[in-house]
């Protein structure tokens, strides 16, 4: 025993001995550094990362998730494969922080996944935003991923122990099997409380992750109205921007930028509240929104009624056929103050012949579209923007609907009018090269009475301040005018 | 050229070698009493009263006589207690070998008095015959189709044949379902071997690939004794391939085919072929590509130039085309010829051999199919559900299947007693195939047009070697030992599986086409590869002796040892489109373009080169896809076949049979399975025989259900063709399986059944298909349900038609029929989803597969001056379940079909004989429907496959 210690002593005196006489340089010795130093044989810890950063954190799962823990902002965490925070685990990201997915599809797909009972604290702020982005994508450089890129890694998903109207009222998030217990979501809880997510930005996401599916860039499966969400950007994801599966979460100034299918996508009963919502589309995606009542059965209860104030869905033009909206499935929601433009095809509402569908609320009055206004959509006919899609219980039945849906886009203080949002294109797909979300002619409203939602007395995301700037993605590769 | 010059020379060779023999006689004599081979029996011939020559039979009931100067003969076979048979004026011709079957009953008669039987000099070929009488005396319940009615009935292959036995259903032409049983509850044997199946979703071995020229019988077990393997619940089916004749045998036989949908056509849907593609291999063409080789594809990086020319170089290799390819087809065609003969080693030891070389090319087409796809939602209007269209396809679907088949076999007797043999057998089959489907997806948008193509290959080999030894110990009373050791290898291989799918929409009058991957699956490539290596070895040993009263009885004990290796390996390759703008007109082959793979250019920015992606290949493989299995099963057994009385035979015994399964993914983080048990199964049978010619037989056995390694394994696959995802699990048990049956049957005459049974089975933790509720797309996950019982009864005859009218004694008539009830009940969970929708839905569902009746019937028309042969044969299945609704959706079930074959042979004089045959006369349709009591059907998928008509010709040696 002795004598190794004192072997070790001596080996480590040599080895001191080797540094300072200068044969072994020293640098940074990781090859995937900025600052690599090839000559370096002792690593001196001066590796820097991505324009400054310290480490590369690789963060993965075994099952027993992530740990009640802190992300600093001076790491880059890396995720590999589906990582967990589970129930009773904290996350606590720093402002600032940035977290990257590595590539990879199905079972191999990188998603961080607030499992029911975990917590995350993401609070960002608007010069600080944490950034949730591809492995590829360096930080310290705009200019490295081309325009129209997505699906380079999974997404953020958070679940909570909200009310569905699924049976058997808890459900397993798309792409992950009901083997991962931890991927089930939905409960009895409507106030459930998830944790806090501000000033995130969530960038080319969205890799398949099975037949057709893909992760959304924010996905919210039964979370609670205890969760605060606000100033989220999903940029350039595959799938949504965001969907939210039941529950009754409360989300405040959201952008869904360039996504590849809906602009914000609903599901399974979604009761929250929104306000500022912004969807842009550009040379890909689907529906501006995208809202599905029951999925199985489809007159599941509580039926979907969410109430969203301020939205502006902004389309990929008339040429490339496209829809604002659609309801079905029972689904209710209101729209106030909000603004569509540039969509082949305005809003429409399910009429089945069983009777199970979103024009039933309709009539019901938790379908509610109020004090909006359209610009280039449905070729801007009034009688055209709001339609009925289906076949109705019989010709009377349809007839009936159809003339109800003419009759209230007015009678609901619905308009067509330019509100003069810019939008620049760079060809005939549709793709954006810049925009500017604040109308330059001023569509005045009238301010919500609940006192969740913030006074504003506009129509739109915007007022006369951009709320996108200085923290998203869109800000900083200039697309924004 | 040469190959035809090589078989000349080789037919001419061993017909040199008979020729030099003086003339033999040979025959097989069988016991009436229990259908084994008759051992022992004396057999002499005689002209006038002389003595000219004599053997005994051996352990086969073979005998053989040889050196016989020309002349005619009297034959006498006997043995004591049995009816003497005698043949009068057997005529051997010099170089010549007269050969025939021969069955001995036992003298019921006065004692002291030697009966007689005479026949006639004319051959019948009574294996039909003695396919019955293996069937009256068997120990449990079998039943089996002889070479002969497969000569009859002129199926082609297997798969084809075994639908004319009692309770058996066919699916796909390739799978068997026993009582209504698919699956797991039923083994394939060859020679009384294991071989494994060879896809991965299934269990059991596909039928088809054994054409009938190989078969000399094939029986179904259909109760369980302790000497068979205790995991058949529904049936074990046995094929025997052909022994050596009794002489220099060839045949040769070419039949063409004309298929009216698939035949003669100019845009038959295929993938595109390779140079290999005739002889049921592919060439290479479909390789997964060599620049990617086995590593993996690196992701996408937009600054890294190593990257950027890797990622560019693999998304460049993939140009096999993803459209179906139109190509010509002729006929369906099969070529089968075969040779055999045996000789006699120091002077009586008999060494025999017969090889067979089978070619099958077959050609499939239709252009009218549809796939419906529909989700169910309550009406509170009507009180019930109704259906949503959620797609609407039309489909073409082509293919050319080639089967390359080969067999040889090596027997030889080094004394009367003791046989060995050794049994090579290779089958090669590849199939081209392509579908094209396209139709509205109006959930997901009513406006969109969707198009999918799905294009590949599918190559499957088997190579079996099998070794056997039958040895009776004459002076150890007649105890007697069988083996065989059989090793065989099995490969099914998907290479560049492609799928293609987009969608397009009209809009002021311009067409436009995308791909959105949101809605349906970017496109693909998979590489499949499954192996298997399976040993199954058996030992049986059987010890004659008498009991109390003297009635011969038979102790019978033995083990097995079967070992089973399977690995499983998929590689997936997805092809992403990164720019977003690649302009697409509707032709896949221009998406895919070489200039739109890789890196379509670089820009400049301040901090160096960008790369530009177009469409790039993702590697999309998935650990969790692949997995690794084994299994083995130590099995020993004794039972006793013992008559109380003369009329009532008893078989006791039981069976332990040890299992020891394991099923690892390569994903390290997922469970593996591991099934060890132990278990002993009883088998208990009484054999009541009221008359000679009536048997009442009573069962009670328990039997085992194994889940298979596909559904052990941990992982979730999701398949476009199949929609559903199936997810494996690792935690599922065996199923046990009480069996009790019941059996009246009656012989009246040679040829002549009537028979009557009643089964009922209880399943204790089955496994089943079961839909998971809380998965968010519809997931099929397997699970060990509580219990299902089925019951059934079958009936079966089998006529000749002269007791209307002594004309009509050459025709006869044959039937069967099987009418069977499954259920089980519904898991708690799922049928809480189901009511949610459908609160009238039951609560138990038929066992998936299991039609509630089957029916066949067969006339045929016999008559041997003629040599004339012809049969009408028809076919129908009760509805089955094909997939279990999800979530108060319907159960799809495949609906009854009729089929009907006719055929006719005709002998031209010894040599050559026509055949005719028409298949799927009714040409019927392949159809699947939502079905649930009080609402309409709704078609899941529909197709007809066309009639088919076959000419052929067939020359043989004698």
């Amino acid at each position: 025993m002795k004598n190794l210690r004192l072997t070790l002593f001596l080996l480590a005196f040599a080895g001191l001995g080797l540094a300072f006489s200068g044969c072994s340089p020293k640098g940074c010795t990781d090859p995937t550094a900025d600052n690599y130093d090839p000559d370096a044989k002792k690593d001196d810890g001066s590796c820097s990362y991505d324009g400054g950063f310290t480490g590369v954190v690789t963060i993965t799962d075994d099952g027993s998730g992530i740990g009640t823990t802190t992300w600093t902002k001076d790491k880059i965490y890396l995720l590999d494969g589906f990582c967990f925070v589970n129930d009773g685990q904290t996350l606590t990201i720093e402002p600032g922080t940035v977290i990257k997915g590595k590539a990879g599809a199905g079972a191999d797909a990188s998603a961080l996944i607030v499992a029911r009972g975990g917590t995350l604290l993401a609070e960002g702020t608007a010069s600080e935003p944490i950034i949730f982005t591809a492995a590829t994508d360096k930080i310290s450089d705009p200019n490295d991923i081309p325009a129209g890129t997505n699906g380079l890694w999974g997404g953020l998903i958070v679940l909570g122990k909200a009310i569905l109207n699924s049976a058997p009222g808890e459900t397993a998030i798309e792409g992950i099997p009901t083997s991962e217990p931890r991927g089930l979501y939905g409960g009895s809880d409507d106030t459930d409380n998830s944790g806090k997510l501000s000033y995130i930005s969530i960038r080319y996401g969205g890799t398949d992750i099975g037949a057709g599916n893909e992760i959304n860039g924010l996905t919210l499966g039964g979370v609670g109205s205890g969760t605060t969400i606000n100033h989220i950007e999903i940029f350039s994801n595959a799938d949504d921007g965001m969907e939210i599966f039941g529950g009754a979460p409360q989300i405040k100034y959201i952008v869904s930028a360039f996504c590849g299918d809906d602009g914000f996508d609903y599901d399974e009963g979604f009761r929250g509240k929104g306000q500022f919502w912004l969807a842009v589309q550009g040379a890909v995606g689907d529906r501006g929104g995208e809202h599905d009542g029951g999925t199985s059965p489809e007159d599941g209860t509580p039926y979907a009624h969410p109430v969203i104030y301020n939205a502006t869905y902004i389309g990929r033009g008339a040429a490339q056929g496209t829809r604002a909206c659609t309801f079905r499935d029972n689904a209710g929601g209101e729209y106030h103050n909000s603004i569509w433009v540039e969509y082949a095809k305005g809003i429409d509402i399910e009429n089945l012949a069983s009777g199970e569908d979103s024009y039933n609320r309709f009539n019901a009055g938790t379908l509610v579209l109020e004090n909006n206004v359209f610009y280039n959509v449905a070729g801007n006919v009034a009688d055209d923007i709001f339609k009925i899609e289906g076949p109705g219980s019989d010709a009377t039945d349809s007839l009936a609907a159809v003339a109800a849906l003419k009759n209230y886009f007015s009678s609901a203080s619905n308009s067509v009018a330019d509100p003069g949002i810019s939008v620049t294109r760079t060809g005939t797909d549709g793709g954006i090269s810049s925009f500017n979300p604040i109308p330059s002619n001023t569509m005045s409203a009238t301010s919500a009475t609940d006192t969740w939602y913030d006074a504003a007395a506009y129509k739109g995301a915007f007022g006369t301040t951009n709320w996108l700037l200085g923290w998203t993605a869109l800000d900083e590769l200039g697309l924004v005018e | 050229m040469k190959i035809k010059e090589l078989l000349l020379f080789t037919a001419f060779f061993f017909a040199l070698t008979s020729i030099f023999a003086q003339g033999t006689i040979r025959g097989r004599v069988t016991d009436g009493d229990n259908g084994e081979a008759m051992i022992g029996a004396t057999v002499r011939i005689f002209q006038d009263s002389t003595l000219r020559g004599g053997a005994y039979t051996d352990l086969e009931g073979n005998f053989n006589i040889a050196n016989v100067a020309a002349g005619k003969y009297r034959l006498v076979i006997s043995y004591l207690n049995y009816l003497t048979l005698e043949v009068q004026n057997i005529e051997v011709k010099t170089g010549d070998i007269y050969s025939r079957d021969f069955i001995m009953n036992p003298d019921l008669g006065d004692e002291g008095e030697q009966n007689t039987v005479v026949l006639t000099a004319k051959v019948d070929n009574s294996t039909e015959n003695r396919m019955l009488v293996v069937q009256r005396r068997s120990v449990n319940v079998v039943d089996g189709i002889s070479n002969q009615q497969l000569r009859r009935t002129g199926d082609s292959d297997a798969g084809a044949a075994v639908r004319r036995i009692v309770g058996l259903t066919v699916e796909d032409g390739k799978y068997i379902y026993v009582r209504g049983l698919g699956d797991r509850y039923n083994k394939g044997f060859l020679n009384g071997a294991e071989i494994p199946g060879l896809d991965p979703e299934r269990n059991t071995i596909q039928m088809d690939l054994f054409p009938t020229s190989l078969i000399d019988n094939l029986t179904v077990y259909k109760t369980f004794t302790p000497d068979l393997p205790a995991s058949f619940t529904g049936g074990l089916v046995n094929i025997e391939t052909r022994d050596f004749p009794d002489k220099f045998t060839v045949r040769y036989s070419t039949t063409l085919g004309f298929n009216t949908q698939a035949s003669l056509r100019n845009n038959l849907a295929l993938d595109q072929g390779s140079s290999l593609d005739w002889l049921g291999m592919d060439d290479g063409t479909r390789a997964f590509p060599a620049v990617i080789n086995q590593g993996k594809v690196p992701s996408l990086s937009f600054s890294d130039p190593e990257v950027a020319a890797t990622l560019d170089a693999a998304s460049k290799s993939l140009t096999t085309p993803v459209n179906p390819v139109q190509k010509n087809s002729f006929l369906n065609q099969s070529h089968n010829f075969s040779i055999g003969n045996q000789w006699l080693v120091g002077g009586d030891k008999p060494l025999g051999f017969i090889a067979n070389v089978s070619y099958r090319l077959r050609e499939n087409y239709f252009d009218r199919g549809t796939e419906g796809r529909y989700h169910a939602i309550y009406d509170s209007a009507a009180h019930d559900i109704t259906l949503i269209e959620d797609r609407n396809l039309n489909k073409i679907e082509g293919s050319r299947e080639v089967l390359l088949g080969g067999m040889a076999k090596v027997s030889f007797k080094p004394s009367p007693n003791h046989k060995l043999s050794l049994n090579y057998l290779r089958n090669q089959s590849g199939e081209s195939f392509a579908k094209y489907l396209e139709g509205g997806i109006p959930e997901d948008d009513p406006s969109l047009t969707f198009q999918t193509r799905t294009v590949g290959y599918l190559q499957r080999s088997i190579n079996v070697m099998q070794a056997q030894g039958d040895h009776l110990f004459a002076n150890a009373n007649n105890f007697k030992i069988d083996w065989i050791g059989s090793y065989s290898i099995s490969r099914q291989e998907t290479p560049d599986l492609r799928f293609f799918s987009n969608d397009y929409h009209v809009l002021n009058g311009d067409t436009i086409y995308q791909l959105q991957p949101a809605l349906y699956n970017n496109p693909s490539r998979f590489y499949r590869d499954l192996q298997e290596n399976n040993l199954d070895s058996r030992v049986n040993f059987e010890l004659p002796f008498n009991q109390w009263k003297g009635l011969e009885s038979k102790l019978k004990f033995g083990g097995a040892y079967t070992m089973r290796d399977r690995f499983f390996r998929e590689r997936r390759l997805e092809i992403v489109n990164v720019s977003g703008n690649i302009n697409y007109n509707g032709d896949p082959a221009d998406y895919l373009s070489q200039e739109n793979m890789g890196v379509i250019g670089t820009t400049q920015t301040p901090s160096g080169t960008i790369y530009n992606y177009g469409n790039v290949v993702n590697d999309a493989t998935q650990a969790r896809n692949n997995y690794d299995g084994s299994q083995k099963i130590m099995a020993a057994y004794a039972m006793t076949i013992l008559p109380v009385t003369p009329k009532l035979k008893t078989i006791l015994g039981a069976r332990y049979e040890g299992t020891f399964i394991h099923v690892a993914s390569l994903d390290r983080q997922l469970a593996a399975a591991e099934i060890v048990a132990h278990d002993v199964l009883p088998s208990v049978n009484l054999i009541y025989s009221p008359r000679e010619n009536m048997n009442i037989r009573a069962s009670v056995t328990r039997t085992i259900g194994r889940p298979f390694f596909r559904e052990l394994a941990p992982f979730a696959s999701f398949d476009f063709v199949g929609d559903y995802a199936l997810v494996g699990n690792p935690n599922l048990t065996r199923t046990l399986v009480d069996n009790l049956d019941l059996r009246w049957e009656m012989y009246p005459r040679s040829m002549e059944i009537f028979s009557f049974s009643a089964f009922y089975k209880n399943f204790t933790n089955p496994i089943e298909r079961v839909v998971a509720p809380s998965a968010a797309n519809t997931e099929l996950n397997l699970r060990n349900v509580d219990n299902a019982k089925l019951y059934g009864i079958e009936v079966e005859f089998k006529k000749g038609l002269d007791f209307i009218h002594p004309k009509l004694a050459n025709f006869r008539v044959g039937g069967n029929m099987s009418l069977i009830h499954s259920a089980y009940t519904i898991d708690p969970s799922e049928l809480y989803a189901i009511r949610e929708t459908d609160p009238s839905a039951k609560d138990t569902r038929p066992m998936f597969g299991q039609s509630p009746f089957t029916v066949n019937a067969e006339m045929s028309y016999t008559n041997d001056t003629l040599g004339l042969t012809s049969s009408l044969v028809f076919n129908v299945f009760g509805p089955r379940i094909a997939a279990v609704g999800s979530k108060g959706t319907p159960n799809i079930y495949e609906i009854p079909r009729n089929s009907l074959d006719f055929y006719v042979s005709k002998s031209l004089g010894e040599y050559w004989s026509l055949t005719f045959r028409a298949q799927n006369l009714l040409n019927p349709a392949f159809k699947r429907v939502y079905r649930r009591d009080g609402l309409p059907d709704v078609t899941f998928s529909e197709s007809k496959r066309g009639q088919i008509f076959s000419l052929g010709f067939a020359y043989k040696i004698p």
